[in-house]
C-alpha cells in the first residue's frame, strides 16, 4: 500500500505528476474508517444516522455524541474523525448565527453548505494545516425548497444528495439505498430502513459493539431538528435484529440483542 | 511515471528545476484534465456561449447542485475545468472581488480580466477558468468576450477555445472550422487566401479573420466540438450551457428545457 504516493504525499501543497493531491486523497480515505453514516432525505423531511462505536464497556450509554443541532432547521452529522467533525460543526454554528445576525433570517441549507465546503477546501491549500479528516450531512429545511441533504467532503466539496452513507459499512449500505424508492419514503420508514441497512453492515464477530444516533429535520417535528425519540430508534433496532436473524436463518438471538437491550433503551431522558 | 528526472525539484511550488521548469505548475495542468470533462467556448459576434459537460459523482447526488458555470457580475460569468473544488473557490474569489468593485466605484467591472490577480494564490489550483461576458470599456470595446485562464495565471483573449481533458482535441476539431468557415467567407467576396492555412513555426498557422458568427453558429461550433470529442451522444442531462448575448448582457446559465430547446432547435438546421 505504501509508495502510491510516494513523496508527492507530504504536503497538501504539493501536486504528484499526474494532478492528484494525495493528502485531500488520505484524508478521504480517514472518513472511511469510522462508524457507518449515512443520511436520506425523505418526502417529509430528512433522517441522519451514526453507527457510534463504543470502544471500551466503561462509555457511559448514549453518551457518544456525532450528531449536532446547528440551527433550528439545521443539523449535521459526522463522518470521520469525531473532533475535526466538532470544528466544522462550530464553525457552522457561527456561520448561522453570524446569518440571523446580519439579515435576520433563517440561513439557507445551501448557503451553509456552500459556505463550509470553502471552509474545508481553504485547509488544503495551505502546507501549514490539514484537511479535515470528517465528511458532514448537513440535514436542513429549506424555506422554498423543502428537505435537503448537503455532503461536505474533505477536498471542499458540497453537493446535494438524495440519500448519503459513509464510514465502514457503506460498500453494503450504499447498495441498499439504491434500492430505496425515495419518492414514498417517509422519515418514520427511513428510520427502520436504516437501523437495518446499519445491523446488516456490521461484521458481527469483529465490529465493536454500537450505539444508534439518529436525528431529523421533519414534517413530524414542525420542520426543526429534533434527536429521533429513543423508542423509536430502540424498536427499529429490535425489528432490525429481528428480521437480520430471519434472513440468516439464525435461531438463537447472540451477542447483539443483548447488547440492544443494554444501550439504546436505559436511561430514556 | 517519470519520478527519476525530476529529482526533488518537483515537490514544491517555490523551486525551479535546473532547466527553469516549475514541475508543480505543470502538475497543476494536469490536475485540470483528471475530473474527465471539457470545457468549450466560441465567441460569435454578438454572443459568447460556454458548453460544459456534467458528470454526477455518484447516483444519487442531485444533479442541480452539480455545476460547472457561475455568474460573477450580471454581464460577466465563469465556467471552469478541472478540480470543481478549486474552481468554485476561484468563483468565489472573483465574486467578490467584483462585488468590492462595483461597491467601491458604483459602476460594474466594465471586465473581468483585471481580477485575474486575486485568482493566484499561494498554490497552483487545478482548475482551467473560461470567463465569458459583455466587456464594456466606455470609448472602447464593447461587446463580448473571451477569456482562458489556466493554473499558470496566464490569461489570453479567444475567438473559441476549450479546457479540460480533451481541450487540445476540442480546439483543433474548432480551429478547423474556423478556418472553413473562413474559406467559405473568403470564396464568396472572391478573395483568395493568401498564405497557406498548415502549421507556420508557431504551429498555429495563420491567424484567422474575424468570421461574424451568429448566436447559433456559435452555439452549433461548441456543442459540436464538445460532441466530437466524448465518445457517447450528449444528452441534456449531460450539457450545461452558458450564454451572454446582445440584447440582454445578461451571463445566463440554461435551464435544462432550455438546453433541449437549444438542442433541437440546432439539429433541425441542419
Amino acid at each position: 500500500m505504501a509508495g502510491v504516493g510516494s513523496g508527492y504525499d507530504l504536503s497538501t501543497t504539493t501536486f504528484s505528476p499526474e494532478g492528484r493531491v494525495y493528502q485531500v486523497e488520505y484524508a478521504v480515505k480517514a472518513v472511511e474508517q469510522s462508524g457507518t453514516v449515512i443520511g436520506v432525505r425523505c418526502v417529509d423531511g430528512v433522517v441522519l444516522a451514526v453507527e457510534n462505536l463504543r470502544s471500551t464497556k466503561l462509555l457511559q450509554p448514549n453518551s457518544l455524541r456525532r450528531v449536532f443541532a446547528v440551527d433550528r432547521h439545521i443539523g449535521i452529522a459526522i463522518a470521520g474523525i469525531g473532533p475535526d467533525g466538532r470544528q466544522m460543526v462550530s464553525r457552522a454554528r457561527s456561520e448561522a448565527q453570524n446569518f440571523r445576525n446580519v439579515y435576520a433570517e433563517e440561513i439557507p441549507p445551501s448557503l451553509l453548505a456552500e459556505r463550509l465546503a470553502s471552509y474545508a477546501h481553504v485547509y488544503s491549500l495551505y502546507w501549514h494545516v490539514r484537511p479535515f479528516g470528517c465528511a458532514i450531512l448537513i440535514g436542513g429545511w429549506d424555506e422554498t425548497s423543502g428537505p435537503c441533504l448537503y455532503i461536505v467532503e474533505p477536498d471542499g466539496s458540497g453537493y446535494k444528495y438524495r440519500a448519503y452513507a459513509n464510514g465502514k459499512g457503506r460498500t453494503a449500505v450504499r447498495t441498499a439505498l439504491n434500492k430505496l424508492n425515495f419518492d414514498q419514503l417517509t422519515c418514520a420508514d427511513a428510520v427502520s430502513e436504516i437501523a437495518l441497512m446499519i445491523h446488516q453492515s456490521r461484521d458481527i464477530a469483529k465490529d465493536k459493539p454500537y450505539e444508534l444516533e439518529m436525528a431529523w429535520i421533519s414534517e413530524v417535528c414542525d420542520r426543526q431538528f429534533a434527536r429521533v425519540p429513543m423508542s423509536l430508534i430502540s424498536s427499529a433496532r429490535q425489528r432490525a435484529e429481528l428480521e437480520h436473524q430471519q434472513m440468516e436463518g439464525d435461531a438463537s438471538p447472540g451477542a447483539d440483542a443483548a447488547e440492544a437491550a443494554g444501550t439504546n433503551v436505559m436511561e430514556e431522558s | 511515471m517519470s519520478r527519476g528526472n525530476s529529482a526533488g525539484y518537483d515537490r514544491h511550488i517555490t523551486i525551479f528545476s535546473p532547466e527553469g521548469r516549475l514541475y508543480q505548475v505543470e502538475y497543476a495542468f494536469k490536475a485540470v484534465k483528471l475530473p474527465g470533462t471539457t470545457a468549450v467556448a466560441v465567441r460569435g459576434a454578438q454572443c459568447v456561449c460556454a458548453v460544459v459537460q456534467r458528470k454526477l459523482p455518484d447516483r444519487l447526488v442531485e444533479p442541480d447542485s452539480v455545476t460547472s458555470a457561475a455568474r460573477v457580475s450580471d454581464a460577466h460569468g465563469v465556467v471552469f475545468a478541472g478540480l470543481p473544488t478549486d474552481g468554485r473557490a476561484q468563483v468565489q474569489r472573483l465574486r467578490a472581488e467584483a462585488s468590492e468593485f462595483r461597491y467601491q466605484n458604483g459602476y460594474e467591472a466594465p471586465t473581468l480580466t483585471r481580477f485575474i490577480r486575486s485568482t493566484l494564490t499561494c498554490v497552483p489550483l487545478g482548475a482551467t477558468l473560461l470567463f465569458l461576458g459583455w466587456d464594456d470599456h466606455e470609448g472602447g470595446y464593447s461587446g463580448p468576450r473571451l477569456y482562458k485562464v489556466d493554473p499558470a495565471g496566464y490569461c489570453i483573449g479567444y475567438r473559441a477555445c476549450a479546457a479540460g481533458s480533451k481541450d487540445v482535441e476540442a480546439q483543433n476539431w474548432l480551429e478547423k472550422r474556423l478556418r472553413e468557415r473562413q474559406e467559405e467567407v473568403g470564396a464568396d467576396r472572391g478573395e483568395r487566401l493568401l498564405f497557406s492555412t498548415a502549421g507556420s513555426a508557431g504551429g498555429y498557422g495563420a491567424p484567422l479573420r474575424d468570421i461574424p458568427l451568429s448566436d447559433d453558429d456559435a452555439l452549433e461550433l461548441a456543442i459540436g466540438a464538445l460532441q466530437s470529442v466524448t465518445s457517447s451522444e450528449l444528452k441534456p442531462a449531460d450539457l450545461e450551457i452558458a450564454l451572454v448575448t446582445k440584447d440582454k448582457r445578461h451571463f445566463h446559465v440554461l435551464s435544462d428545457q432550455e438546453v433541449e430547446e437549444v438542442l433541437s432547435r440546432l439539429s433541425e438546421r441542419d
